[in-house]
């Protein structure tokens, strides 16, 4: 075994959401994250061109909305979108320590720099919100085009590190993080997301212009229209989805095309929002130059929401078994500790005991529990959502074995089991023990069969995950006289 | 490991610690703003001195700026605390990590309590509640306890990252809260250590008649300022030899002392040099921009003679062959070249704002 792989082995303590599966708390703040993120680039975006607008006389409305639209971006995203950014770091830190560490590592320096364009995007944003009034229309103008090249760089550089995850591309080679930056869907990814911008940031000016009094229903109507043609762009958005899925690889494509039908659906829902909102947009927005009033606005924005938290779903769904391509699995171990977890065990070094020990009544359930700690809570919970009781519970106790070892067969979106026979038994055990609704008493399942048996299998799925190739292993015949509960 | 003396670390380890240390320093400025003028309004509040209503006082120039800036202020702690945030997830990965997943959701707390006093700040300044006072006092002690949590956690937070040996049973007991005899008069240092920053902060605001001070209200609150800055950086000053040496082992780490010892003495002479510019406002004379910049300039050594220390004894406690070999594996990566050009456009895109505003606001007044 070679230091490295032994030196990347970090026990980090985790913690327990409850019935609520980690994946849901880090999707569900960065799903919220996002969609503030994205309204402050776009909203950036949208009152440079308002401001244009005022300046040539083509929209006598347009300084009347700026102000005000700018105190609900500063009050909005500027507090709720900064603290959410910080959050999004933090609840990483919770989820998924080993992944968030392994992109501090490899992409500080492009952090640090997306740090310079949130500084000139505050201080831009600032001067505009407390001193606008004075400010010439000239310097006006150009603080917002600052501001919005401000927003747009942090979305190109935060891209870059998103995108790597699933297509790291040829920096898995070189190790060159500029092949890692530019990866396969750097760019259709970048594409989409402003284009998302611009229209969250329409949809919201919709909203902000029906609570305006000063404004007449014909000004309303003008303004709404000009949003709708700053919204255009949306009729790209197909385009970029397709580039996006092209650019996959194939088995993550293979997921949401069917295989997967939880992301299947959440694509769906991301395309069928999106559509509609596009449908309105360019039919009845910009065409008809129909007005809208503030419940239907709203109502759309609620549509891209909806489109965003799909589309958010897929993107962090997809990348499944991995938490950043070949490099990580979803639970924290690289591809290469595999082999030598199978030796050693997944627990051996943790140095974090059991909270619950004192109720699990024997020390191959416990053993069950470490095992469950740290190879699958990640993405499961026990009898929560996603729950192993409900996924497997009923199995027989040889198909439990069986499929467990050959995990990465199991399901594709798996990662190989990574561990003992006897924590793998421990693990079987648990589950079932799980599944009684804890008994107080519990017999140990000790058999050298059984441990040989499950050995075998695991020998038989390798340490290579499913998406590696099509390789499919010889399924042995099973030899278990007596084995297991 | 080539070894950068006095400060007995590798050349990686130095280099990312000197990146955590000046980003460190541009975030505690803002950070001590918001520290200690939310203890100022807070106690303003609670003497019912905010609102239009309020006898004028000799703070009212202060809370007036107080009032007005602090949601700016809370929003540049935040992004300016972005790349220190990044620089101790390189130094200190692990510890960091560990302390974060221990407390949990308290730890997670802090978030919302931002978001909390965010909005807080907002509506204190708010003109709908301007003539109220009393309800301007709880909003503004809200205020306080919201920020003094955030402290107490990152304190907390701190200490806890250190000590490796109370981690499993922290775990094991599921306590969110780690109970440590160094957490109180730690926060008692940050906090006396923030009000003289926050104090020339103020003082540079005020003669520049910010949030439309008048002259003769700044000059009134300069005097019980300089008193607040004398008095809270002997304070400081008194704590910070116990509270850096507190986290080396008993046997002390004599590779690391002398480093400690230098830091210490950047830190003395910068208590020096805030005393030298702070005492003759005690006569009541209003602060001309050289002592003023005198104060300014101590402060700035005063903090950065103490993260000094502080990095030193962190890395003297907690460093090791395996750290060290980390940190110089995560130094080839590329992209500083990145990161400084965009800095440097950046710095001057930031120069142009503030001179834009600044000539507006000349002309106009």
């Amino acid at each position: 075994m070679t230091d490295p792989v032994v030196s990347g082995l970090i026990s980090y303590p985790i913690n327990d959401f409850g019935p609520a599966m980690k994946g849901m708390v880090i999707g569900g703040l960065g799903i919220f994250h996002v969609f503030l993120a994205q309204f402050a680039i776009g909203g950036g975006m949208l009152m440079a061109y308002f401001q244009w607008l005022a300046m040539k006389g083509k929209e006598p409305a347009a300084r009347t909305v700026l102000d005000s639209y700018f105190k609900y971006l500063v009050l909005v995203s500027f507090v709720t979108g900064a603290v959410t950014g910080v959050a999004m770091w933090f609840t990483s830190i919770q989820i998924s320590p080993g992944t968030i560490g392994k992109m501090v590592d490899v992409f500080h320096w492009v952090w640090a720099t997306e740090w310079i364009f949130f500084w000139v995007e505050v201080v831009a944003g600032y001067a505009f919100y407390r001193y606008s009034k004075i400010l010439s229309d000239r310097t006006r103008l150009t603080l917002l085009i600052t501001y919005s090249i401000a927003g747009l760089g942090s979305l190109f550089w935060i891209n870059g590190i998103l995108s790597w995850q699933l297509t790291p591309g040829e920096w898995v080679k070189s190790g060159n993080i500029w092949q890692g930056f530019f990866n396969p869907t750097f760019w259709p990814s970048l594409f989409y997301r402003t284009i998302a911008c611009m229209v969250i940031a329409g949809l919201v000016a919709a909203v902000i212009v029906n609570t305006m009094p000063a404004l007449s229903r014909e000004d309303r109507t003008r303004l709404i229209n000009r949003t709708a043609r700053f919204m255009l762009p949306i009729v790209l958005m197909p385009l970029f989805g397709l580039w996006f899925l092209a650019a996959m690889p194939d088995d993550s494509r293979a997921w949401v095309m069917g295989g997967s039908i939880a992301m299947t659906l959440f694509m769906n829902i991301a395309v069928g929002a999106s559509v509609l909102i596009g449908g309105y947009i360019v039919v009845g927005l910009w065409r008809q130059k129909l007005y809208i009033n503030g419940a239907t606005a709203t109502l759309l924005l609620a549509l891209a929401f909806g489109a965003s938290a799909g589309g958010e779903f897929v993107r962090e769904g997809v990348r499944k078994p991995y938490t950043i391509r070949t490099v990580l699995y979803s639970n924290s171990i690289a591809p290469e500790q595999v082999a030598y977890l199978r030796e050693v065990g997944c627990t051996t070094g943790d140095p974090f005991p059991l909270r619950d020990a004192a109720s699990i009544p024997n020390p191959q359930l416990q053993l069950g529990a470490l095992t469950f700690r740290n190879q699958c809570a990640v993405c499961h919970t026990v009898s929560g959502v996603n729950g192993l009781t409900h996924l497997i519970g009923n199995w027989e106790t040889d198909q439990q074995r069986l499929n467990i070892a050959k995990l990465q067969w199991t399901k594709g979106f798996m990662p190989p089991f990574a561990g003992t026979p006897q924590e793998l038994e421990g693990l079987v055990q648990y589950i079932k023990w799980e599944t009684a609704k804890r008994p107080a008493t519990w017999l140990e399942s000790r058999d050298e069969r059984v441990f040989g048996q499950i050995r075998a299998w695991l020998d038989e799925a390798g340490t290579a995950p499913a998406t590696a190739g099509p390789r499919r292993p010889e399924v042995s015949a099973m030899n278990i006289p007596g084995g297991g509960r | 490991m080539d070894q950068i003396f006095p400060f007995n670390l590798p050349v990686p380890t130095a280099w990312y610690a000197v990146l955590y240390v000046v980003t460190l320093l541009l975030h505690i400025v803002f950070m001590s703003y918001v520290l200690a003028g939310s203890i100022m309004l807070g106690i303003a509040g609670f003497r019912g001195m905010l609102g239009s209503k309020a006898k004028p006082s000799d703070w009212s120039a202060v809370t007036t700026i107080l009032k007005d800036w602090m949601p700016f202020a809370l929003s540049a702690a935040i992004t300016a605390g972005i790349a220190p945030l990044l620089f101790v997830q390189i130094l200190y990965q692990q510890e960091f990590y560990t302390a974060n997943l221990l407390s949990f959701h308290r730890w997670m707390a802090i978030l919302p309590v931002l978001i909390v006093a965010f909005y807080l700040l907002y509506l204190l300044k708010a003109h709908r509640i301007e003539g109220k006072t009393a309800l301007q006092g709880i909003v503004a002690m809200l205020v306080t306890a919201c920020i003094l949590f955030v402290g107490w956690s990152w304190v907390e937070n701190h200490l806890l990252s250190l000590n490796r040996a109370a981690w499993p049973a922290q775990y094991e007991a599921q306590a969110m809260v780690y109970k440590d005899p160094a957490i109180l008069p730690r926060l008692g240092f940050w906090i006396a250590s923030s009000l003289p920053t926050a104090c020339f902060l103020l003082a540079w605001q005020l003669r520049a008649g910010a949030s439309g001070v008048a002259v003769e209200s700044a000059k009134r609150a300069t005097r019980p300022l300089a008193w607040l800055a004398i008095i809270s950086v002997i304070v400081a000053a008194a704590a910070a030899w116990p509270v850096i040496r507190g986290v080396l082992p008993a046997a002390g780490a004599p590779a690391s002392e002398i480093g400690i010892r230098i830091g210490m003495a950047i830190a003395g002479f910068g208590f020096l040099l805030q005393l030298a510019g702070w005492l003759p406002a005690l006569s009541g004379k209003p602060v001309g921009k050289a002592l003023l910049s005198l104060a300014s300039g101590g402060a700035a050594l005063f903090w950065l003679g103490i993260l000094m220390s502080r990095e030193t004894a962190r890395l003297s406690v907690i460093g090791s062959e395996a750290i060290f070999a980390r940190h110089e594996r995560v130094g080839t990566v590329a992209g500083f070249v990145i990161f400084l050009t965009f800095a440097v456009i950046g710095l001057g895109t930031i120069s142009w704002i503030v001179r834009s505003t600044s000539r507006a606001l000349r002309i106009q007044k």
